[in-house]
């Protein structure tokens, strides 16, 4: 397999809040391949979202602390100078946010915002950058691109202000997208399209990708592997067919559901959500001892659960290439 | 952004366009130092409201029209007995209803015309006739005519012993060019015929300039710019500076320091104000002499005067001051609690007693006075509800009878008519207490037309000691005049009357 | 009530009667003290904006520091100082112990430029901090407030250089509300502040009507509260242009 574009190891990261320092992302091991689609799920809290923003260095430097590697295309994220840092986002890394709405400048025009993004690391004229602009939103599917660069972005809609930042994210060709929760503020049809969209531009360029989300259309549709994240660990991951048909870890069980075939739609089109299960996550000041799901799990399999925790294990058959591993006690009979 | 860009020339425009106006005229004192020339700049607390002096009532005015204008006769500096200005002399006939002046020669207003006896005619009628502000002055006028053009003669209803300072007190009785009301806007240009010419006047100032043909000799500086400044600390500090040379805005509370301060000159006379406490007479149970009088018992006015002041003032408890011949020696009151509440007892008014003091923040001294008197009455048994009112607020609510008392001061005072009659004669014009003696009456009725001095002076004792008795008004102080110049600055005096006149002065 | 249409109607004619004190009219005493209300208002707004915005934004930009901290207590102090006090002291210092200033009064630029400027110094500053305190206070919450939308996180996710992220991201939508409270600043001052301009005998509007209310002085009251009218109002409607210009969102017609 070819080299990998992200390769994240031992990621943790540590916050200084009111209440003590929260432990929102304990060690993090992954790895992103060119083309290929990592979907991260978990409640909210979880970490998901600060561990990609601490990847691209967009935590607060005064109260974050970020420890562990995660190489880009060979070069450590978290040990570059800022200066260096500035320069690999864009043409490195893209992102796109959760909220269209408030995720662009609303006093400029898009097309501004799109040149601007180009330029920073391009040197090309106004000119070519204006015309790539045109190109990309033409490349978004934004209707009659060459009027839209010159508006505002609050004349267009939330879709389609998602499709100008998933444009800008990737002006400059980045070998990683992350987009985080970027098709939860939308409406389901735009959605479907947001993520056709992205699918179709990924086996075009080659980006990876990894895909924060909620939605499991999302995780069946387009995700090569799963990582579920809980109180800042990841707690399974493995191929889409390993943790979506046989999940290990109780958590991802509970999430999961018991629901015969997540991936088709229900009855009136509409996706399924993860199901919600009872109580609610530690709060990253005080994670307990033991197994990080241990006060809520309705299984509590092991006498080590309470106390230990569990280290991720590789679980079951399936590739060496994409192993199918849980940070559980549990054994694979325990119910 | 173009708008960007727009911001700050807009903001030089507007700052160009407002700097560009401001001031009628040039401002010939408008650099830092003394003034261009050989310039007096004077720092006043007011801006006149006019010129006109036959109209105006403002002190401020009167500040500027004292350099400008001349009446027939004039206060001495000093004593302030009645002194020739335009007349040179006169006489009265043996039957003390006619007095015939004779004017002096040589004499021209400031645009050049000659003055006579028939400017003196038309500015007295004006006043009579159009009974403008000091008609009331002329109340025993029956006519004035000019036999020839060096003399007036005056003819009264009834023998008018003073008359002098009737007509020369101050400059509301000047003398302006026949005709001038037709010719000139008097409200803001003058025509006079004293040292200085008024040039401009804007929202800065009042600019004066040197009259080189006036009739007492061309003053030896160029002229006078009368600056407004109405905050004392800011007029010391010009003082200090340079910026200003002389100014009257010299709080009492600065006085101590000043006197030791090498940098400025201190000048302080007693002056003829006088401040006082009324009761009002319709009102129970002030209408009882022995409430007034426990009252005037109770207070210490040095206390007072202590407190208003900061002792820049001479304690008295008549009006007239100790300087003047007319000075009545009499001060029956000693500060007694004990007396004060016997005789309240002995009135039969039930303590507390509330009385309502009414005084303005225009002359913050009467408020800083009044929580001294009303301290010093509450052991008695009387409260003191005081009550500040703005200046308007508090003549109407005068006029209209409607206090308890109040307590405020008369100026400009030099016969003893001016100190006594309209006060305290029961048909007087300022009566406004109510106050009614027959006995009062009649020695202020005698001694309006007595021409002998003496006895005149001794009519006017009698009158007083029975006004200080009856507490018709309860003096208090003659504040001290404190006016504040440049050292090595000349011929300038304070008066007594706190009138200012600038027409010696020789800049250091 | 007639004499109110009366005299609106002769106001429009620019006829707003005659002073009960002086005798002039009214519309040639505003006129006369417009210039030096208008060259203090502006001068003081001048002054206000120096001193709110490099503070507002260094603020901002270092919550919670040294700098911060300082500048919090500085604009607490400048909105708590009464200006009387201020004016005063500032008079006795610059004017009084070190000479360097004169202490008041008004000459207009075209007489003697280097006159006005010196007299303009101190009463600008008297009450430019007082305004100034106001708006970095309102600078600093309204950068803090950009720093933290998304749009700049989405820039900087863009790898912009940072000066690039502040310039056009933070700053061009911080400043937005900024001109709302500097036109409320402007048309304060433009009402005359008073007390600056009686200690530092400031021939202005707010003195003029000030005293005209001590005489009961009507034609000029009514003649200065109708100016204050207007002058809100055309800042209002100022303000309103102005935000149609640079804000792309408010629709123009």
């Amino acid at each position: 397999m070819s080299a990998p574009v992200l390769e994240v190891e031992d990621l943790r990261v540590r916050l200084r809040t009111p209440r003590g320092t929260a432990h929102v992302v304990n060690g993090l091991d992954y790895t992103v391949g060119p083309g290929e689609t990592v979907a991260v799920v978990g409640e909210s809290g979880s970490g998901k979202s600060v561990s990609v923003l601490a990847l691209m260095g967009l935590l607060p430097s005064g109260s974050a602390t970020v420890t562990g590697r995660a190489l880009l295309q060979g070069e450590d994220l978290l040990a570059m100078s800022p200066d260096r840092l500035r320069r690999v986002r864009g043409p490195g890394m893209g992102m796109v946010f959760q909220d269209p709405m408030t995720s662009l400048n609303p006093v400029l025009t898009v097309g501004r915002q799109l040149v601007e993004g180009i330029r920073a690391h391009q040197r090309v004229s106004k000119q070519a950058a204006r015309a790539r602009a045109v190109e990309l939103l033409a490349e978004v599917g934004l209707p009659d691109p060459a009027r839209a660069v010159d508006r505002y972005p609050h004349e267009l809609s939330g879709g389609m202000r998602q499709r100008v930042m998933i444009a800008i994210a990737l002006s400059n060709s980045p070998a990683l997208l992350v987009a985080d929760e970027a098709t939860t503020a939308l409406d389901v049809t735009v959605q479907a399209q947001i993520i056709d969209l992205v699918e179709r531009l990924q086996s075009e360029h080659g980006t990876g990708v990894i895909w924060i989300t909620h939605d499991l259309g999302v995780v069946a549709g387009i995700a090569d592997r799963v990582l579920v994240m809980y109180g800042g660990r990841c707690v399974e991951d493995g191929t889409v067919d390993d943790v979506l048909d046989r999940p290990r870890h109780p958590y991802t069980r509970g999430l999961l559901g018991a629901l015969p075939d997540l991936a088709e739609p229900l009855a009136d089109g509409s996706r399924r959500d993860l199901a919600t299960i009872p109580g609610v996550p530690p709060p990253p000041t005080d994670l307990p001892p033991g197994c990080v799901f241990w006060p809520r799990c309705p299984v509590r399999g092991d006498a080590r659960c309470e106390t230990e925790q569990p280290p991720l294990t590789v679980v079951g058959s399936g590739s060496a290439a994409l192993p199918h591993r849980a940070a559980t006690w549990c054994g694979e009979d325990s119910r | 952004m173009r708008t960007n860009r727009l911001l700050p020339l807009v903001t030089a425009g507007v700052l160009a366009l407002a700097a560009c106006g401001g001031g009628d005229e040039v401002d010939t004192g408008g650099g830092g130092g003394g003034g261009g020339d050989d310039v007096l700049v004077a720092a006043v607390s007011a801006e006149p409201d006019q010129f006109d002096p036959h109209v105006t009532n403002a002190y401020a005015s009167f500040q500027v029209l004292e350099n400008v204008y001349d009446t027939l006769v004039v206060p001495n500096a000093q004593d302030l007995t009645m002194e020739p200005s335009l007349a040179e002399s006169w006489t009265t006939s043996d039957d003390q209803l006619s007095w015939t002046f004779t004017l002096r020669e040589g004499v021209t207003f400031h645009d050049g015309s000659e003055f006579d006896s028939a400017d003196v005619v038309y500015s007295y009628r004006r006043i009579i006739d159009e009974e403008l502000s000091n008609a009331y002055r002329f109340e025993t006028v029956a006519d004035v005519t000019a036999p020839d053009p060096r003399t007036v003669v005056i003819t009264l209803t009834r023998p008018t012993p003073n008359l002098l300072e009737q007509i020369g007190a101050f400059k509301g009785m000047a003398i302006v060019s026949e005709g001038a009301a037709d010719e000139f806007d008097l409200q803001s240009e003058a025509n006079g015929t004293g040292p200085f010419q008024l040039e401009s006047s804007d929202a800065n100032s009042t600019v004066l300039t040197t009259f080189a043909d006036y009739w007492g000799g061309a003053p030896s500086i160029d002229g006078v710019e009368f600056r407004y400044i109405s905050e004392p600390t800011s007029a010391l500090t010009a003082l200090r500076n340079g910026e200003v040379q002389w100014t009257d805005n010299v709080p009492p509370q600065n006085v101590e320091s000043l006197e030791g301060d090498d940098e400025v000159e201190l000048g302080s006379v007693t002056s003829v104000e006088y401040f006082y406490l009324s009761m009002n007479y319709d009102v129970a149970p002030f209408d009882n002499r022995d409430v007034r009088r426990a009252i005037a018992t109770a207070i210490d006015r040095d206390e007072v005067t202590q407190a208003a002041r900061f002792g820049a003032a001479q304690t008295n408890q008549t009006a007239i001051p100790e300087g003047s011949p007319w000075y009545t020696d009499y001060a029956p009151f000693e500060p007694d609690q004990d007396a004060a509440r016997q005789l309240l007892e002995q009135a039969g008014v039930e303590t507390p007693l509330t009385m309502g003091l009414m005084v303005t923040d225009e002359y913050p001294e009467t408020v800083a006075a009044a929580q001294v008197i009303a301290a010093q009455l509450e052991p008695v048994g009387i409260e003191v509800e005081i009550q500040e009112e703005d200046f308007a607020t508090w003549l109407a609510r005068q006029g209209d009878g409607d206090f308890d008392a109040f307590m405020l001061s008369w100026i400009g005072n030099i016969d003893p008519a001016d100190f006594y009659e309209n006060q305290h004669l029961s048909t007087g014009g300022s009566n406004y207490q109510g106050y009614e003696n027959p006995q009062v009456d009649q020695l202020l009725t005698a001694a309006a037309t007595e021409v002998d001095p003496a006895v005149r002076g001794d009519l006017y004792d009698q009158a007083a000691r029975i006004i200080v008795d009856d507490v018709s008004y309860l003096y208090l102080y003659n504040p001290d005049e404190v006016q504040a110049w440049a050292p090595g600055l000349t011929g300038y005096e304070v008066r007594a009357d706190a009138a200012i006149d600038f027409e010696n002065v020789e800049l250091p | 009530m007639q004499q109110y249409f009366r005299w609106a109607g002769n106001a429009l004619t620019g006829d707003l009667g005659v002073s009960f004190r002086s005798g002039e009219t009214v519309t040639s005493q505003i006129a006369e003290r417009l210039p030096a209300t208008l060259t203090l208002a502006v001068a003081a707004l001048v002054v206000a904006l120096v001193i709110a915005l490099p503070l507002g934004m260094l603020s901002a930009l270092h919550p919670r520091s040294f700098v911060d901290r300082i500048a919090t207590v500085v604009s607490q102090i400048g909105i708590s100082v009464p200006d009387f006090w201020l004016s005063i002291m500032l008079i006795l210092l610059f004017a009084g112990t070190l000479g360097w200033l004169p202490s008041g009064g008004y000459v207009p630029l075209t007489e003697d430029p280097l006159a006005w400027l010196q007299r303009l110094v101190l009463p600008a500053v008297a009450t430019g901090v007082v305004s100034g305190s106001v708006i970095t206070r309102f600078v600093r919450s309204s950068m803090l407030e950009a720093l933290g939308s998304d749009h700049v996180r989405t820039a900087q996710a863009k790898g912009l250089p940072t000066r690039q992220v502040l310039g056009w991201h933070v700053l061009r939508n911080a400043l937005l509300p900024l001109v709302t409270v500097t036109g409320v600043q402007l048309a304060y001052l433009l009402s005359g502040v008073v007390v600056v301009e009686i200690v530092f005998s400031w021939p202005g509007l707010g003195q003029l009507a000030l005293q005209a209310v001590r005489d009961r002085d009507f034609p000029v009251l009514q003649g200065a509260v109708l100016l204050f009218a207007l002058v809100f109002l055309v800042i209002n409607l100022l303000v309103d242009l102005l935000y149609s210009r640079i804000d792309p969102r408010i629709s123009r017609r």
